[in-house]
């Protein structure tokens, strides 16, 4: 439907045709491989999710050295969860993206409220340290569950002042 | 779906992560395709698609100085974009109801949750090439239609966040 404001526009399927029939890996040989690809950059990732961490680590006594906290010290500390979330998960560490996407949130929901409560943020890198140093992959067990909820219920407070 | 081969296809992937480009890559691998160039920046990637005119395009949204929505809107409004209408795939650990609604408003063909799920990947890819959406132009948005499915008597509310990463992207 189209209107005097509005057009609609059929672009050709150029993609189709590119592609053809051939057949290719069905999704259960793709998720295999990708997942044997992924399996074998584990050591690699390792290697990153220290990095992650000492930049975040780094960042935070940075911001804790500083009065007021050192803002672009914060967004590292932000931007940095923001890709341990996105990538722990894939790599067998569901508590780092967890934690990452609670520490990221935080932040962003109120950078100067968080740049105020730093004592929080630390709570968080400190679990990171935790799962890494422990080597925790998978969900952890009762004590990791508590210490989340924990560090959920003082964001949603301290959030909400 | 039907398993058919995707080996033909070019793809960009734009991530500042370089991290996030090997896993990518490896996802993209698995599905045959080789074909694939990364950029680390959105001006980059702008230029990557003037030069390479790469099939699809994947990204990812924060990023500095211009995020992937930036990116997004160069391509589908820019006066000078190579290609207005190349499929886009956004990848974003933002989930939340408004940040999937500005996302699909940006112009984006796709949206993918972070962690990416290989599985996710490989539909979004299929649905863009078995189920194209026409774009839409309008006073206010360009870019594929925002409605799966091309009902003109819907009247309902807005999908959930989960129910448009899913389906809408």
């Amino acid at each position: 439907m189209s209107d005097k404001n509005t057009q609609i526009i059929k672009v050709p399927n150029l993609l189709r045709a590119k592609v053809g029939n051939r057949p290719g890996p069905d999704l259960d040989q793709i998720v295999e491989q990708a997942e044997a690809a992924i399996e074998d950059m584990q050591d690699q990732y390792e290697g990153w999710i220290r990095d992650y961490l000492e930049t975040i680590n780094t960042a935070l006594s940075e911001a804790q050295a500083s009065v007021p906290p050192n803002l672009d010290a914060i967004a590292r500390i932000r931007k940095t969860s923001h890709e341990m979330k996105g990538q722990g998960l894939t790599f067998g560490y569901p508590l780092l993206t967890q934690v990452g996407h609670m520490l990221h949130g935080f932040i962003e929901r109120d950078e100067a409220n968080a740049a105020r409560n730093l004592d929080l943020i630390a709570a968080h890198v400190d679990f990171m340290n935790l799962v890494v140093q422990k080597e925790i992959h998978g969900d952890g067990g009762p004590e990791e569950e508590q210490l989340l909820g924990a560090l959920e219920e003082a964001a949603r407070k301290l959030s909400k002042k | 779906m039907a398993s058919i081969s995707l080996e033909a296809l070019s793809i960009l992937v734009v991530d500042d992560n370089k991290h996030m480009h090997m896993v990518v890559k490896a996802i993209l691998n698995s599905m045959r395709i080789k074909n694939i160039r990364f950029s680390d920046n959105a001006a980059d990637a702008f230029m990557e698609l003037r030069n390479w005119h790469p099939d699809i395009v994947i990204t990812d949204w924060a990023m500095e100085p211009l995020d992937g929505l930036d990116f997004v809107r160069l391509v589908r409004k820019g006066a000078d974009s190579p290609n207005p209408y190349v499929p886009i795939i956004l990848l974003t650990g933002h989930t939340e109801m408004h940040r999937v609604l500005e996302a699909r408003d940006s112009g984006v063909n796709e949206v993918l949750a972070k962690p990416i799920s290989i599985k996710s990947l490989y539909s979004r890819m299929l649905s863009i090439i078995e189920q194209p959406r026409p774009f839409v132009k309008s006073k206010s948005y360009f870019g594929p239609c925002r409605r799966r499915s091309d009902d003109p008597t819907y009247k309902g509310p807005e999908r959930r966040a989960d129910a448009l990463l899913d389906s809408f992207g």
